[in-house]
């Protein structure tokens, strides 16, 4: 009984481990990649940089023609699409794969050109629940690292298994986010 | 078979990685069938209250989208000033941020703002500071975006109509 509850034990480990594994390295990369957001765009490449127009900006004569004028004078092919000037001193201009904005009071701007992040914008669409499916998705994912977790705990037998070796290192990981939760949590 | 099946799996990821199709992350929210009523944006800013919590469908520019969530999205009409406030809701993908200058028909609920979707008074008065400051030298708006400043809601919660409304997302199409 006891060997037969260990190779089922065993077997569900391996199979629902094998069946994680995309989805473990998707969380985990996403994860990493989402913890750092303030240090850098983890969904979009963005290409900056700034310049000075002499151009008048007043909100009463801006047209289709002034934004493309001030198009015209920066480097590169910027394709205009529209734009947006509301009450205050900031217009932005709205161009194909990105968006200039210009202080209308100092003439100084900033092209913003963005595009999607290869990889990370994928894996991030997920980790940020794309739909009604996903969520139900990732909760059996959840369910299932949990199991991985919990059979894992009983592969080894023995002095590195769970009642010594690996009792010690258990606890240790437990105590680890316990300790934070003491330091932050108060 | 195992290797065939690794090589299905990878090039399938590597194929939805390329290309960027615009508007194809929002997908359609069907949690309400009922017929939208077309609206002017001049209408729904006139009187909005006549449709809170109706199903509508508006036209508009879009002028920002949330880079950090993706999660909200403003648009305007002939008035730059007045925004409407859409969020993508708990089911739906986020808006694809090339969205942005497009004109869009939104269609979505239009619902009072309720506290959790409004932000902080704390984050208010910081948006402000932003939204009447001028652009800084080496700060970009994308940057400005990051953590929960954000000069667009910022400029919604004080313009005159629309700050307590917001749109929840059901599907749109890309006029222009």
């Amino acid at each position: 009984m006891a060997l037969k509850l260990s190779k089922l034990n065993r077997v569900t480990h391996r199979d629902i481990g094998y069946l994680i594994t995309g989805m473990t390295i998707i969380y985990a990369l996403s994860g990493i990649a989402l913890n750092h957001k303030n240090d850098w765009n983890p969904n979009y490449i963005i290409d900056s940089y700034q310049f000075d127009t002499s151009i008048d900006l007043n909100r009463d004569s801006f047209t289709d023609e002034t934004a493309r004028d001030i198009l015209a004078g920066l480097p590169g092919e910027l394709k205009y699409k529209t734009s947006h000037f509301p009450s205050g001193n900031i217009v932005n201009i709205f161009i194909d794969g990105g968006f200039v904005q210009v202080n209308t009071l100092t003439g100084k701007g900033v092209v913003e050109k963005i595009s999607r992040r290869p990889f990370f914008f994928q894996i991030n669409f997920l980790h940020y629940n794309p739909g009604p499916w996903w969520k139900w998705f990732s909760d059996i994912f959840c369910v299932a690292l949990i199991a991985v977790t919990v059979t894992g705990l009983f592969i080894v037998k023995g002095r590195n298994g769970i009642t010594r070796r690996g009792a010690v290192l258990t606890i240790a990981g437990i105590l680890i986010p316990l300790i934070f939760l003491i330091i932050y949590g108060s | 078979m195992i290797r065939l099946l690794l090589t299905l799996a990878i090039t399938g990821f590597l194929f939805s990685s390329c290309g960027s199709r615009q508007g194809s992350d929002v997908s359609e929210n069907k949690t309400d069938d009922s017929q939208a009523i077309k609206v002017e944006f001049a209408s729904l800013i006139e009187n909005p209250s006549e449709y809170v919590d109706k199903n509508i469908e508006v036209k508009g520019k879009v002028v920002h989208v949330c880079m950090h969530t993706g999660k909200k999205m403003f648009i305007v009409g002939d008035d730059p000033d007045t925004r409407l406030f859409i969020t993508a809701g708990e089911n739906v993908p986020k808006f694809p941020v090339e969205l942005v200058g497009s004109s869009v028909n939104v269609e979505g609920r239009l619902e009072k703002i309720v506290t959790a979707d409004k932000p902080s008074e704390g984050t208010m008065a910081a948006g402000l500071e932003n939204a009447a400051s001028a652009v800084p030298a080496g700060e970009s708006a994308a940057k400005a975006e990051s953590g929960e400043e954000c000069a667009t809601e910022a400029a919604v919660a004080k313009q005159a109509a629309l700050s307590d409304l917001m749109m929840v997302y059901n599907k749109h199409v890309v006029v222009k």
